[in-house]
């Protein structure tokens, strides 16, 4: 009985924990989050409210829109824009695609799981130039 | 006789309002901005507007922002039209379908259009305001993909959490801030996560000014390809 008894709280508090890690894998760092985005939040105001491209910046060394900011703190990258991975970074589900992707019998190759790979790699792993690169 | 006329009335303004208000959501153009933070450790800005079309199924980007560019995505061609007109074409799978566009056209975005694929649900729980439901993938993707577990709030789809085979975190999203246009539900904010073991990385899409079924820009959903064919000089 004691051991029944031990057996069926081991077994509550397991699901209880797998319960509360799967609600705090939703937790979002909103201070980390506001710190990082500091600077791009900055650069979309003075780009939204001047109407600038970034050709407009080149020559510039430093540009002052706010007293405690500068644009070459950051390291921003406007070269060489890989339009596929933009493309890929908003696809909502990417793994509904796959789906597709298997099961249509005109695609059922080796560039189909070639692409599978790449793209996964891609769009869960955040590499932002993994397309360009495999192309 | 004043009852028949406001009968008229309100049978007009139904058969004016419904295609608006109703579930019939075909096209939807939305202003975006991306902002980016990369694991190569650098800031990347995008803005842009963006015009779909689930009928035609055609994806037009108009990118303000570094520079002006045109893509069109159709099918399984990329279009890249740059600011000097030049043309770029190239082969990518036909996406368009899991685009967040198609899937809120379609009210799919609650499930993030896994409902009616080869994932299989494991398990659904209840905690707090979330309704968290796990999706295994099918066979032939467990090479690759691990479990996703996506999270509703209100009915509405809260965070994505992707998982590797070898059960590690891949890629988290979250999407809040939703905004009702006319019946259409759309979220005006997309986080993404990406956790790594020094630093995570973050990518903020902020979607505004949405329109529903707007019929002010038939030159951009309606645009002809084979109409580049004809570029002159400056087409690649």
């Amino acid at each position: 009985m004691k051991k029944l008894f031990t057996f069926i709280m081991a077994l509550f508090l397991t699901a209880s924990a797998v319960q509360a890690n799967n609600a705090d894998l939703f937790q979002l760092d909103e201070q980390t989050l506001k710190v990082e985005m500091a600077e791009l939040d900055q650069l979309e105001e003075y780009v939204t409210e001047n109407n600038m491209q970034w050709e407009d910046f080149q020559g510039i060394d430093k540009i002052n829109f706010d007293a405690s900011a500068s644009l070459m703190a950051a390291d921003f990258s406007f070269d060489n824009m890989d339009w596929i991975s933009f493309a890929w970074g908003l696809i909502c589900c990417p793994v509904g695609f796959f789906v597709v992707a298997i099961n249509d019998d005109k695609t059922k190759d080796e560039k189909t799981s070639y692409w599978i790979g790449v793209i996964a790699g891609v769009v869960l792993g955040g590499i932002s130039s993994g397309i360009s690169i495999a192309l | 006789m004043k009852t028949t006329i406001f009968t008229l009335i309100i049978a007009c303004c139904w058969g004016i309002f419904t295609p608006l208000f109703g579930q019939d959501f075909f096209r939807v153009k939305v202003d975006f901005t991306i902002k980016e933070k990369t694991a190569e450790g650098t800031s990347k800005l995008t803005i842009g507007t963006a015009y779909y079309d689930k009928n035609t199924n055609k994806l037009i980007y108009d990118i303000e922002f570094p520079e002006k560019t045109t893509l069109i995505m159709v099918d399984t061609t990329m279009v890249i039209i740059d600011k000097e007109n030049n043309i770029e074409r190239k082969k990518m799978p036909n996406s368009n379908r899991f685009s967040i566009f198609n899937l809120a056209l379609n009210g799919q975005l609650d499930n993030y259009g896994l409902k009616g694929t080869a994932f299989t649900i494991s398990d659904v729980e209840k905690s707090g305001d979330l309704v968290i439901t796990t999706w295994d993938p099918p066979k032939q993707l467990a090479e690759h993909f691990g479990r996703t577990i996506i999270s509703q709030k209100n009915k509405a789809l809260y965070g994505v959490i992707f998982f590797s085979p070898q059960e590690e975190i891949t890629t988290k999203q979250f999407y809040r801030n939703y905004t009702n246009v006319f019946g259409l539900s759309f979220p005006q904010e997309v986080i993404q996560v990406v956790p790594s073991e020094e630093k995570d990385f973050y990518k903020v899409t902020t979607y505004k000014n949405i329109e529903v079924n707007e019929m002010d820009n038939e030159d951009k959903y309606n645009f002809d390809l084979s109409t580049l064919e004809q570029q002159p000089v400056g087409a690649k």
